[in-house]
């Protein structure tokens, strides 16, 4: 299997191929399975064991070829593969196109995650193309069992009984990076922030009414930026470099964490807050109450993405009243049209954190569901064996 | 000379040549994916077998434009699942299938003048202009001070089409529809 992605921006392209490209090779250990991308710069951040390479390097039985230093001679010696996959409808390379693809017996166009129903009538569907063979096809990800589903990472899963059992020994790892060591009386709240560039005002002073200590790790440079800002608005003491305070809430500035480090973290809280399409399976997958920073889109029509969402996970929700509390914060969160670190938005998050333990019990609903039926590597492995 | 056109530009009507077939469009619908990003769904009938399919492609997928003969022609009548148009110059009469219409189906209205795509001395489909006019025969009451348009309702149109319309538009209004979303424009 041969999958082509190209990095636009940030690090969801190639987090999602490598997390996908590892587990298809984990599943199918016999199966040849490289990666090709134009820039590997953000998977050596999320993944600091990535050998260096040149121009191929072998990780989590995964090999990574550089793009740029595709040239015909190369891809005669790397060959054509079975399976040809392009990421989120990037160009694959013309050298390619021309001497490897005619090679393959399929190509899949591995589509961006979204919960809008219509990517069911687009899932599996042919795709006519000026080049007729090999047959292409689009794989549309999704939340549910006419979709592609959702990329479930067998590590974590194996993981998150242990990070449950010992949470608060997990969880005093990452404190470490601060100094701070705390014990199950002290431990309060404890989320996460992994945002675009917003302000969090209402978040901060919501917080405080509470009445516990608050822990706020938060990852990402556009996250630590909005966050940042919000402090010195608010006048929060600087306690270290990296740790803030402002009542009892303690701001944690994390820095760049291994994907795998991010997943146990989710995992270890009480809330996260999430961006794009990856980190929302991983909250959704880590089983507690989060919220959607959907990517931005021209008009406003990441909206209609989260409604869409908010469709799918009101089946799980049995509390009709804090669903609807739920689905109004998310829909008020996102109701944004640009970056800026200030308070634009009117999201109220009274609701969200004093029903923490039943939205729990709604998302487990839906992780239990998506990690059953909706596997893609299983989805896609099941239509390979198909044609 | 070749003309490419990009898969978002196409509408129903249109034909597009793919090796040495020649494809009619019939359907069309666009959709937005994540990061601006956008694909197309379309039907495609082959003019060479007569067989139609559904396709799939990113929306800057490239495709050969291929301009068949189009007449001017008035729709007359449906019956039996037959859609009879007359040439407006000649006068001959051609009939057209509910497959052939795709999407101009939900537009079509007696005595409508449309162009109707030729080939091989066939009628094969239609092209509907890309903005209609249409009557809205049923939606729920029109909510007086909202004009954001933001809010959207059902709304059925003089040809039974269903679409969804802003919460400020009544019944008896008529309105402009983009045929290749087959979504509102605005009052008309």
């Amino acid at each position: 299997m041969d999958i082509f992605c190209h990095v636009v921006d940030n690090f969801g392209d190639i987090g999602v191929v490598y997390r996908f490209a590892k587990e298809f090779s984990a599943a199918f250990p016999v199966c040849r399975v490289r990666v090709f991308c134009d820039d590997l710069r953000p998977l050596s951040l999320m993944v600091p064991e990535l050998p260096r390479f040149n121009p191929t390097g072998k990780i989590d039985g995964v090999t990574f070829v550089n793009t740029q230093a595709l040239d015909e001679g190369l891809v005669r010696t790397l060959g054509s593969s079975d399976v040809v996959i392009e990421a989120f409808g990037c160009d694959i390379p013309e050298v390619y196109k021309k001497v490897a693809l005619p090679g393959a017996a399929v190509w899949i166009n591995l589509e961006h995650l979204s919960a809008e129903p219509w990517v069911q009538g687009y899932h599996l569907r042919p795709s006519l193309q000026t080049v007729t063979i090999p047959k292409k096809y689009f794989f549309m990800p999704g939340f549910s069992e006419n979709t592609g589903g959702v990329i479930i990472d067998s590590r974590i899963e194996r993981e998150k009984p242990g990070l449950r059992q010992n949470r608060l020994l997990h969880l005093n790892g990452f404190f470490a990076n601060f100094g701070i060591s705390v014990n199950e009386n002290d431990l309060g709240i404890v989320g996460t922030v992994f945002t675009y560039q917003r302000g969090f005002d209402n978040l901060l002073s919501d917080l405080g009414t509470i009445g516990k200590d608050v822990y706020l790790f938060v990852l990402g440079d556009k996250s630590r930026l909005g966050m940042s800002e919000t402090l010195n608005r608010a006048g929060a003491r600087q306690v270290s470099d990296s740790h803030f305070a402002h009542g009892g809430i303690h701001v944690l500035m994390m820095p760049f964490i291994p994907q795998k480090d991010f997943d146990r973290l989710l995992c270890l809280t009480d809330f996260n807050m999430v961006r794009g399409e990856d980190s929302l399976v991983r909250a959704i997958l880590a089983e507690k109450p989060f919220i959607w920073n959907a990517y931005l889109q021209d008009n406003k029509y990441h909206r209609v993405k989260v409604e869409a969402l908010m469709d799918i996970l009101s089946d799980y929700f049995e509390d009709h009243n804090i669903f609807s509390q739920y689905r109004e914060l998310m829909m008020e969160f996102n109701d944004r049209v640009d970056e800026s670190s200030q308070q634009t938005t009117c999201e109220d998050y009274r609701a969200f954190l004093g029903n923490m333990n039943k939205l729990e019990q709604g998302i487990r609903q839906i992780s239990y569901f998506m990690t059953r039926k909706c596997n893609l590597v299983t989805k896609l492995s099941d239509f390979l064996a198909g044609i | 000379m070749v003309i490419v056109r990009e898969a978002q530009d196409l509408r129903a009507g249109n034909t597009v040549k793919v090796g040495s077939d020649l494809f009619l469009v019939q359907k069309f619908s666009y959709n937005k994916g994540a990061r601006n990003a956008s694909m197309v769904k379309m039907k495609l009938k082959n003019l060479a077998t007569g067989n139609s399919a559904e396709t799939v492609c990113k929306a800057n997928d490239k495709f050969e434009d291929v301009v068949l003969e189009h007449r001017k022609m008035t729709y007359l009548y449906g019956n039996d699942g037959y859609y009879t148009f007359m040439d407006q110059e000649n006068f001959e009469q051609m009939d057209l299938t509910k497959e052939d219409l795709g999407d101009a189906l939900n537009y079509l209205r007696e005595q409508m003048i449309l162009d109707v795509v030729l080939h091989a001395g066939r009628a094969v489909g239609v092209e509907v202009p890309i903005n209609v006019t249409a009557e809205i025969i049923y939606t729920e009451p029109a909510v007086k001070g909202d004009t954001s348009g933001k809010v959207l309702k059902a709304a059925k149109i003089d040809t039974g089409f269903e679409l969804q319309v802003p919460l400020y538009c009544a019944i008896g209004q008529k309105i402009i529809i983009d045929t290749r979303t087959g979504e509102f424009v605005q009052r008309a």
